[in-house]
């Protein structure tokens, strides 16, 4: 069973992602996140989704979101701390599809 | 008249040399088409710091200055929304890449290193190769999140 964060959608977390309107339709329409490997590492690490700590900043374009499924790790990226969610972690699924490509549920607020 | 005429023919076959001979010294990094593999001995790499800068400045600026015994390769062209440079061999390490993605963070480059690469060793070495230039600040290392496995 995935470490599933108990608290309510109120009191979860929030991560952002800079990001253009049709992948924030997309992630709101699906309730998905989706993820490769990162480019920084040459497509050499395992895909993860990727995410901004915090709601998204005043100004920039892109979504905040809540989720059920904690971050494995949190690491420095070029706007800032972020999180990732790898693959193998407890709760991100391969996409039935797509290989070297994985997900995560999340709700976007 | 004949005489003019001459002259004129040499000068203008003198231009495009000239020109040619710039364009080289702006762009002296060759691109590469496919992101190497393997970039990393430990199979992983992490952001180990950034700094502000176009890309297009730090491109210039890298041009014969890469230090001895260290390759470059640029990647990411028009349409891409990465633009980087790989150094090999710098500061006796496999590799580290300079990394910028417009639409997440314009004018901020990050430095990428091997994960178990000696980190404060390579932002030192960046920083003396780019001088009062740019200035390079080290990031904090990846940490567990909340939902990390217990060791």
């Amino acid at each position: 069973m995935p470490p599933t964060d108990p608290r309510p959608v109120s009191h979860r977390p929030v991560y952002h992602r800079l990001a253009g309107a049709q992948e924030k339709s997309e992630v709101v329409r699906t309730g998905q996140l989706w993820g490769k490997s990162p480019r920084m590492n040459q497509g050499n690490a395992e895909p993860a989704v990727k995410a901004y700590l915090g709601p998204l900043p005043k100004g920039e374009t892109g979504y905040s979101f809540v989720t059920e499924i904690p971050p494995g790790r949190e690491r420095n990226f070029p706007a800032g701390r972020g999180a990732i969610w790898c693959e193998g972690d407890p709760g991100v699924q391969d996409h039935p599809e797509l290989s070297g490509v994985v997900l995560i549920a999340v709700e976007v607020v | 008249m004949p005489e003019f005429v001459a002259r004129f023919m040499v000068k203008a076959s003198a231009k495009p040399k000239r020109r040619v001979q710039k364009q080289r010294r702006i762009s002296p990094i060759k691109f590469a088409e496919a992101q190497p593999r393997n970039l990393w001995p430990s199979g992983r790499g992490t952001q180990i710091g950034h700094f502000h800068c176009r890309f297009v400045d730090l491109t210039r600026f890298l041009s014969g200055r890469i230090p001895k015994g260290t390759t470059a390769e640029r990647f990411g062209r028009l349409g891409d929304d990465f633009r980087e440079i790989v150094l090999y061999g710098f500061a006796g390490e496999t590799a580290v890449t300079l990394f910028t993605e417009p639409s997440q963070a314009r004018d901020v480059v990050a430095v990428v290193a091997d994960e178990r690469a000696d980190h404060e060793k390579l932002l030192q070495a960046l920083q003396s190769l780019f001088g009062a230039d740019f200035y390079v600040i080290a990031d904090p290392p990846e940490t567990p999140g909340p939902g990390a496995s217990p060791p």
